[in-house]
């Protein structure tokens, strides 16, 4: 069922079993995990079923530190959420992104990556992914000219992609959640504020407004917030009337160890002899290889997880930067400037390279390419989401985001592109060379180019201990008894590897768990 | 590392050598150096304004191995002065590929102007940037 809460009267009540706060991979996918069961999940989107400026505009928020793109075009804010535009990338986090390293500050999940396989298994149907399959072995057993390179697989290793189409949910789920007798979901319902009981140990109730001006209360026996990584924080920072600190942040860790991938064009591969690198070139919907670092390797060096990426150099050098063209605050214009981008730099040529992709491998041969580095980045308290005194159309504080790198990330890259480099040499490959930025090994700034991936975690990042973490390993916010949140805020550490996947995978984790904890209403208390 | 990954990766690292110093031949009637002061692989990917400057740089990060006398004892080493000295290029050329390969293979190897390289290929570019 669908509502437009612009047209409930002012003061009105919604009362449900599951409030989900936000309509996104995350959201969606607990909601669909409900679908047809005996409970009634409200579903709140703060926006409409299609882009609208306005609605985008509650996302504007400042930017300080580590050049990034604009936050008010970095989440969509519309049913479906940032699957409006999404590349569609998965794989699965490796095991070791899961394990406390002791080189690597605050890391270690409280679950495994065996907690999560099973539903990564039921997050590939999700995601339109034909097989759940991501063994290199199985790919080259079905096309022996996946080959990869000649590397020590004591040192390096080669991880796996897979494409989703890419599913936008917004488009997919509309009508099977629209037409769900259980599901309610309500548009242009923004969370503007959450109310717990007096001991702020259960919530219990939130509050939706709109540019019309009213206000609705929403309560739950069990509420979700999955408002993807910068609005999760400030949906809680900005529940203060009870919580001084804002809701879940009695440790002061709301908002901080914000991470993205730094991803960056670095260094070139060249080659003795010339080749397709056919395993390593995007090739949606085929997988897709890229070069990864083996964990006792990253423990031996004291590292960073990194993967990289080729593409051959002739298309890959005039292609700018993420960072140089998502520049916009508004999401249209960055696509529009990306697109012309690359008709600008690649021209006709790469059309027809990239044609030849869509439709079967391409067998070009190249003697050089492009390396990008896709790292993980160490958890950093500095790096955060916080208030600002600025507030939104809906009287909402804006979000101030401070993405703060290490001297870590630097080294990191540094060392991952030597191992490469000393790996083409053993082997007799060719060479490696290391972007300019990236010669000093004293100077610890990152490269004017580094980009992010537009993925948001670690700002209500998972532990055991309520001093490490907001969030348990259940994903319950410590301390408040029915107070969940969904999505990359809740990573611990942030992987290799882009989060959808692992996004839809903990979501219908998280919803198997409050299914399981419907069934024993008696363990909720004021 | 396993026994067949191993056997693989020597085998294909010896042929590479093998098609590198044979295309080099092939394309380059007349070398335009002695090899000893000319890394083979290197050279194929750099010009020689390239391999000077990376001389220079490698001279002055290490600066006891800034004289000829030297660096031609270091790159000799292991391999006798006949084998050095010879006119035979190609022979030249492919023994200290090989001795480049063995470099990578101990991690000998450092970040010069950006370019990942071997001792050995360090030390013959800081020869040439002394001639």
């Amino acid at each position: 069922m669908h509502t437009d809460a612009r047209t409930l009267e002012s003061g009105a009540l919604i009362e449900g079993d599951i409030c989900i706060v936000g309509a996104g991979a995350a959201g969606i996918s607990i909601a669909l995990e409900f679908l047809n069961s005996p409970y009634k999940v409200i579903l709140l989107e703060g926006g409409g079923f299609e882009y609208e400026e306005r609605m985008q505009a509650l996302y504007d928020g400042k930017i300080t530190g580590q050049n990034y793109y604009p936050i008010r075009s970095s989440e969509l804010h519309y049913f479906g959420g940032t699957t409006g535009h999404w590349g569609g990338m998965c794989s699965l986090f490796d095991p070791i992104a899961f394990e406390k390293r002791d080189w690597v500050n605050k890391s270690g999940w409280p679950i495994t990556q065996k907690t999560l396989l099973p539903y990564y298994d039921r997050a590939h149907t999700n995601l339109d992914l034909d097989v759940n399959e991501f063994d290199l072995a199985y790919w080259q057993k079905k096309d022996p000219t996946l080959v990869t390179l000649p590397f020590d697989e004591e040192e390096v290793w080669t991880k796996i992609w897979k494409f989703s189409p890419p599913t936008h949910f917004g488009k997919k789920y509309k009508d099977t959640i629209v037409k769900a007798k259980n599901i309610h979901l309500y548009t242009y319902a923004n969370v503007v504020d959450i109310t717990t009981n007096d001991s702020i140990s259960m919530v219990n109730n939130v509050t939706i407004k709109n540019y019309t001006g009213k206000t609705q209360r929403v309560t739950a026996k069990y509420f979700i917030l999955a408002c993807a990584g910068i609005q999760n924080a400030r949906v809680l920072l900005a529940a203060n009337k009870q919580a001084k600190n804002g809701l879940g942040n009695d440790n002061d860790l709301v908002g901080r160890y914000f991470m993205e991938h730094a991803e960056i064009k670095s260094a070139e591969l060249w080659l003795n002899q010339k080749s397709d690198l056919n395993l390593y070139m995007w090739a949606a919907p085929r997988v897709q290889g890229e070069i990864a670092i083996m964990p006792k390797k990253q423990a031996e060096y004291q590292i960073l997880n990194g993967i990289v990426s080729f593409t051959p150099l002739e298309y890959a050098k005039n292609m700018p930067s993420y960072i140089e063209v998502w520049n916009n605050a508004d999401p249209r214009i960055n696509e529009a400037q990306a697109e012309s981008a690359r008709a600008k730099s690649r021209g006709t040529r790469m059309e027809k390279f990239m044609e030849k992709f869509k439709t079967k491998a391409s067998k070009d041969q190249h003697r050089s390419f492009q390396m990008t580095i896709r790292l993980e980045q160490a958890p950093n308290p500095d790096s955060r989401v916080t208030l600002s005194e600025e507030k939104d159309e809906l009287g909402v504080p804006r979000a101030e985001l401070h993405w703060a790198l290490t001297a870590q990330e630097k080294r990191s890259t540094r060392k991952i592109y030597e191992i490469i480099g000393q790996q083409a040499g053993t082997s007799g490959l060719g060479r490696v060379k290391l972007m300019e930025e990236l010669w000093d090994e004293k100077d610890d700034t990152m490269p004017k180019t580094t980009s992010g991936g537009w993925h948001h975690m670690g700002t209500t990042r998972m532990s055991d201990d309520p001093k490490n973490g907001v969030v348990d390993a259940d994903c319950k916010i410590h301390g408040i008894q029915n107070l969940f949140i969904a999505g990359s805020s809740c990573f611990t550490t942030g992987g290799g590897v882009n989060p959808t996947f692992t996004i839809v995978a903990l979501s219908i984790r998280l919803a198997d768990h409050v299914k399981g904890k419907m069934k024993t209403p008696d363990q909720i208390s004021a | 590392m396993k026994r067949r990954t191993f056997i693989l990766i020597s085998a294909s690292a010896a042929a590479a050598v093998g098609f590198t110093v044979w295309y080099k031949l092939g394309h380059n009637a007349k070398w335009k150096n002695h090899p000893v002061s000319y890394p083979l692989v290197l050279s194929s990917f750099c010009d020689e304004l390239i391999l000077r400057d990376i001389g220079n740089t490698y001279r002055s990060r290490v600066p006891d191995e800034n004289s000829k006398d030297k660096l031609l004892s270091l790159l000799g080493d292991g391999l006798s002065k006949k084998q050095l000295e010879s006119s035979d290029y190609e022979e030249v050329a492919g023994l200290l590929e090989m001795k480049v390969q063995k470099d990578f293979k101990e991690h000998k190897y450092l970040d010069i102007k950006g370019w990942v390289i071997s001792e050995t290929e360090a030390r013959q570019t800081a020869l040439l940037s002394l001639s």
